[in-house]
């Protein structure tokens, strides 16, 4: 079927140069006004930051990565303790001078916390481990142990999201000489261990329980 | 008088389609989302439907390859014509689709992509007669296979994005396949509807056909910009 009408198009030089020139202009200030701002958060005309569009890309953790932004939400309800943990000077065997206090933590529950030694002032006289594992596993091998931060010194201020289900806390160790107390908050989805179980041998109790 | 009002609502109808095209977003044209992303990579063995479903998905939402599609349907007036440029281009983005996840070629795919940009912008200036009044037609009997090749490297490298399993690969690629041309038909069928009537109703190589190739060619180097601006911003 031929159609009169439908001839392919011939215009002049002139034309198709304006037409295509025309083209490019609009293109590449629509690239830059908007396409720019909106999807690489780069604003070279500034029409991103001055229409908002720039809003679009600005947010964004990483451009190019699809990342599930959303909240997480926990069956543990929420709590916050407060500890004051007395330990005796350093080689004082007769009373206690090093101890583990761990909280329960579920898988990916989050837990934030702060230490500070009180009655010393030598950083390196107080040594810490914070790690988590496994609870009371039946089998000693196969634990699984995941070590967070050891190091020494007189504080501690940081947050954990719990990499699996297990107890996670502190070995607190004063390697002074003399007595000192650490006193340590902590807020987030756990539980305390009872008294005397993995985790709390030392039968901790927290100050107050404000919830 | 009159023949222009039908040229002018073709015109309107056709940056409509257009603008619903483009209203799939420009990241999820030619990536797939997280979810299909999830389901390729548990799929072991064959699993046709899905797969066709995601290549007929790809086409209907890829629209640089409906641009270009479009494009080239745009001066191709009979059947005939219509059936050996649809099978050159078929071919093409076949050919390179099978062998480039078969090979596991590896591309960066804005740079694939910028290239089928410069596709869009090639029909259009060709629609134009921007070659012909330079004294120069290509033969697009070359020309459209050839970028039908490249249209099948931006397939290979989304399919591959997604990491498909080994085990049962290649009945998945050939029905990734069918799913594009099964789209790519979906698309032509509306397309051809379209311009049949505007050709029919109007005086088709008018001012409303000079401004339709230069709208897909100012589209087609907004995709350029943005696969280049892809490639410069981001890193992948």
């Amino acid at each position: 079927m031929t159609h009169p009408s439908s001839q392919p198009l011939a215009l002049p030089r002139r034309h198709l140069l304006a037409l295509g020139t025309g083209a490019l202009l609009v293109g590449a200030l629509i690239v830059a006004g908007v396409v720019l701002p909106a999807e690489f958060n780069h604003d070279p005309l500034g029409f991103g930051q001055w229409s908002g569009l720039s809003r679009l890309s600005a947010s964004s953790a990483a451009p190019g990565t699809t990342v599930a932004l959303r909240a997480t939400e926990y069956a543990t309800p929420f709590r916050s303790d407060t500890l004051s943990i007395a330990l005796a000077a350093g080689g004082d065997s007769a009373h206690r001078d090093e101890l583990e206090y761990k909280v329960h933590l579920k898988k990916d529950a989050d837990l934030i916390y702060s230490w500070q030694v009180v009655g010393l002032d030598n950083a390196e006289e107080f040594y810490s481990d914070f790690h988590g594992h496994e609870p009371a596993p039946a089998t000693s091998r196969n634990l699984v142990v995941a070590t967070y931060r050891q190091a020494t010194g007189l504080q501690s201020n940081g947050s954990l999201r719990a990499p699996f289900d297990g107890i996670h806390g502190w070995f607190l160790q004063n390697q002074s000489d003399h007595p000192v107390t650490v006193k340590l908050r902590i807020s987030g989805f756990y539980d305390l261990v009872p008294a005397g179980e993995p985790g709390n041998e030392a039968g901790l109790q927290p100050d107050g329980v404000t919830r | 008088m009159h023949a222009r009002r039908h040229g002018l609502r073709g015109l309107c109808s056709l940056i409509v389609i257009v603008t619903l095209c483009g209203l799939t977003s420009l990241a999820s044209a030619h990536g797939f989302a997280g979810r299909d992303a999830a389901f390729v990579a548990n799929a072991a063995g064959f699993d046709p439907v899905p797969y066709a479903y995601l290549g007929a998905r790809h086409m209907l939402t890829g629209y640089d390859h409906l641009l270009f599609i479009f494009a080239v349907l745009f001066f191709v007036f009979s059947v005939r014509q219509v059936l050996l440029y649809v099978t050159l281009f078929s071919l093409g983005h076949s050919f390179t689709l099978l062998l480039g996840v078969w090979m596991h070629w590896q591309f960066n795919a804005h740079v694939v992509d910028a290239f089928i940009a410069l596709s869009v912008i090639w029909k259009a200036v060709d629609n134009l007669g921007g070659f012909r009044a330079f004294g120069w037609q290509p033969d697009n009997r070359f020309i459209i296979p050839a970028f039908g090749l490249i249209h099948g490297l931006g397939l290979a490298t989304s399919l591959q994005s997604l990491q498909p399993a080994a085990n049962g690969l290649l009945p998945n690629l050939l029905a990734f396949n069918f799913g594009v041309e099964l789209g790519q038909l979906l698309a032509l069928i509306a397309m051809l509807g379209a311009l049949a009537l505007w050709r029919h109703r109007t005086n088709f190589s008018g001012p409303a056909a000079i401004a339709t190739n230069t709208l897909v060619l100012t589209a087609g180097v907004v995709l350029l910009g943005y696969q280049l601006a892809a490639t410069a911003f981001l890193r992948s």
